[in-house]
């Protein structure tokens, strides 16, 4: 009895005041955190050492030796990563921290490449060390302490080791077979590395990205009646085009015919001006006998009676049909041009009179 | 700058199929811009949602506008690294709706997909 009590003793003792063959953060003689890294891998070193040989005993771990191996060295890397990070946390915020603990993320990372790599799955811890690299070279070029960032920057660490620490405890009561000392070395890096301001700040560029993302999925809503439009057929999207090549056409008979006379120059005489009218209205002459024989055939056919009805509520557009029955003389060829498009917009998008429209205009323009 | 207006297409539609619609409201009548298209949802009665694409146009009131507006469009869809190579390459000539490098939002099928939008001039 005396024997079990001085044994739950020293075990007390030894886990309220730090494991004496763990890592300690405040190793003798040395307090930067360099000595943390340096006891850190030589623990976990050691550690991996003592699990590799207890599975040579029992490769299935049927005692679960090897098990309690990786979890106390998992429990012990925690102890002192919190301890750690409480005083970082406590120096930030009393704005006396020091970026060595930056540099750390490289260091561990580095560091535990080396003590546990032994042939295997060193490119992974590596990776670890370098992408920390990349980001410790990055942010000391950041002045943190300037910015009135510090409690998100917090909050994210705090979010980050959550985050790690609950696979952590999850995986815990795994078997070493699902569960081995290297990836939970991997885990204690993440862990580590989730308590660091480089992290930190990555992390919460990732989420800004992903929010950014968010909000351009953001899709608007809207209520209310709202009309929407069948989808038209291919031959139907065909008629349309044919019908715009003829609108073209009839436009650019037009604006070349306007190219090829051009006025008087300003200050002319009479007999210059005159002459340049006249030789426009000739050059205009053959587009809008097309055009006048295109209305007239539109107007004859009777399918675009209610087309052309719907044409005279725009006072415009009733001008210009009144003048092409009173005084046709006086109707442009623009004008001409702007009933017609504005009766193919009165047609609905009906197929079939669309398709009646094409054969009007391919008749008068083919 | 003349009038603009805006039509609603089914969500459910191909690309191709949503870009024709957009071709033809744009050659129908007179000369119209395509300014954007881009995905909504719209709350109906009963708390049904239903996607659609919604695409604003622009009215020219010139008819001979006719001659310069684009009237052939490409919808890519630039949601992967194929697509987003394609409209690159059918962006020679063309001019992208909504502004140099703009990606509209539209539904392809009920998924909202990012898709530049390329057009021309042919006659």
């Amino acid at each position: 009895m005396r024997g079990l009590l001085l044994s739950m003793l020293i075990s007390v003792v030894a886990f309220t005041t730090g494991c004496p063959q763990g890592p300690s953060k405040t190793f003798p003689g040395v307090t930067n955190s360099k000595s943390l890294v340096a006891n850190m891998n030589s623990y976990l070193k050691a550690a991996q050492e003592k699990y590799a040989e207890a599975l040579e005993d029992d490769p299935t771990d049927a005692q679960e030796l090897a098990k309690q191996i990786r979890n106390d060295a998992i429990d012990d890397a925690l102890a002192v990563i919190d301890d750690n990070y409480t005083d970082y946390i406590r120096n930030i915020e009393s704005r006396r921290s020091r970026a060595d603990f930056i540099l750390d993320v490289i260091e561990l990372g580095a560091g535990a490449a080396t003590g546990i790599t032994k042939g295997e799955r060193p490119n992974q811890i590596l990776g670890i060390a370098l992408t920390a690299f990349r980001g410790g070279r990055k942010s000391t070029e950041l002045n943190f302490y300037k910015q009135q960032t510090t409690p998100i920057l917090i909050n994210k660490m705090d979010d980050n080791r959550a985050t790690v620490l609950g696979d952590i405890l999850v995986k815990r009561d795994s078997p070493v077979r699902d569960y081995s000392i290297k990836a939970a070395i991997r885990d204690m890096v993440s862990y580590y590395n989730g308590g660091t301001l480089v992290r930190a700040f990555s992390e919460l560029s990732k989420v800004t990205a992903a929010q950014a993302l968010a909000s351009q999925a953001r899709v608007r809503h809207l209520s209310g009646p709202l009309t929407v439009s069948t989808i038209p057929s291919i031959p139907v999207a065909r008629v349309f085009q044919l019908i715009d090549k003829q609108k073209i056409s009839l436009a650019r008979q037009r604006a070349n015919a306007i190219s090829a006379s051009p006025p008087a120059p300003a200050g002319a005489d009479p007999g210059t001006v005159t002459a340049a009218q006249a030789l426009r209205t000739e050059k205009l002459e053959p587009v809008r006998l097309k055009l006048d024989t295109i209305w007239k055939n539109i107007q004859s056919s009777g399918k675009f009676d209610a087309a052309i009805t719907s044409l005279r509520t725009d006072a415009g557009r009733n001008t210009i049909l009144d003048n092409i029955d009173n005084a046709p003389a006086s109707v442009t060829e623009q004008n001409y041009l702007t009933l017609l498009f504005a009766l193919q917009s009165a047609l609905n998008k009906d197929a079939d009179l669309n398709r009646e429209l094409l054969a009007i205009l391919m008749t008068a323009n083919p | 700058m003349g009038e603009q207006y805006k039509s609603y297409y089914p969500g459910s539609a191909t690309l191709d199929e949503t870009c024709r619609a957009c071709l033809v409201e744009v050659l129908d009548g007179e000369p119209k811009k395509l300014m954007s298209v881009e995905g909504v949802i719209h709350d109906q009665e009963e708390g049904v949602e239903q996607k659609l694409n919604e695409a604003t146009f622009e009215k020219d009131d010139d008819p001979m506008a006719i001659l310069t507006m684009l009237n052939d469009f490409v919808f890519v869809d630039v949601s992967t690294p194929q697509g987003a190579s394609d409209a690159a390459a059918a962006s020679k000539g063309s001019t992208n709706i909504g502004g140099p490098g703009a990606q509209f939002s539209i539904w392809i099928e009920g998924v909202l997909t990012p898709v530049q939008i390329l057009g021309k001039h042919t006659e």
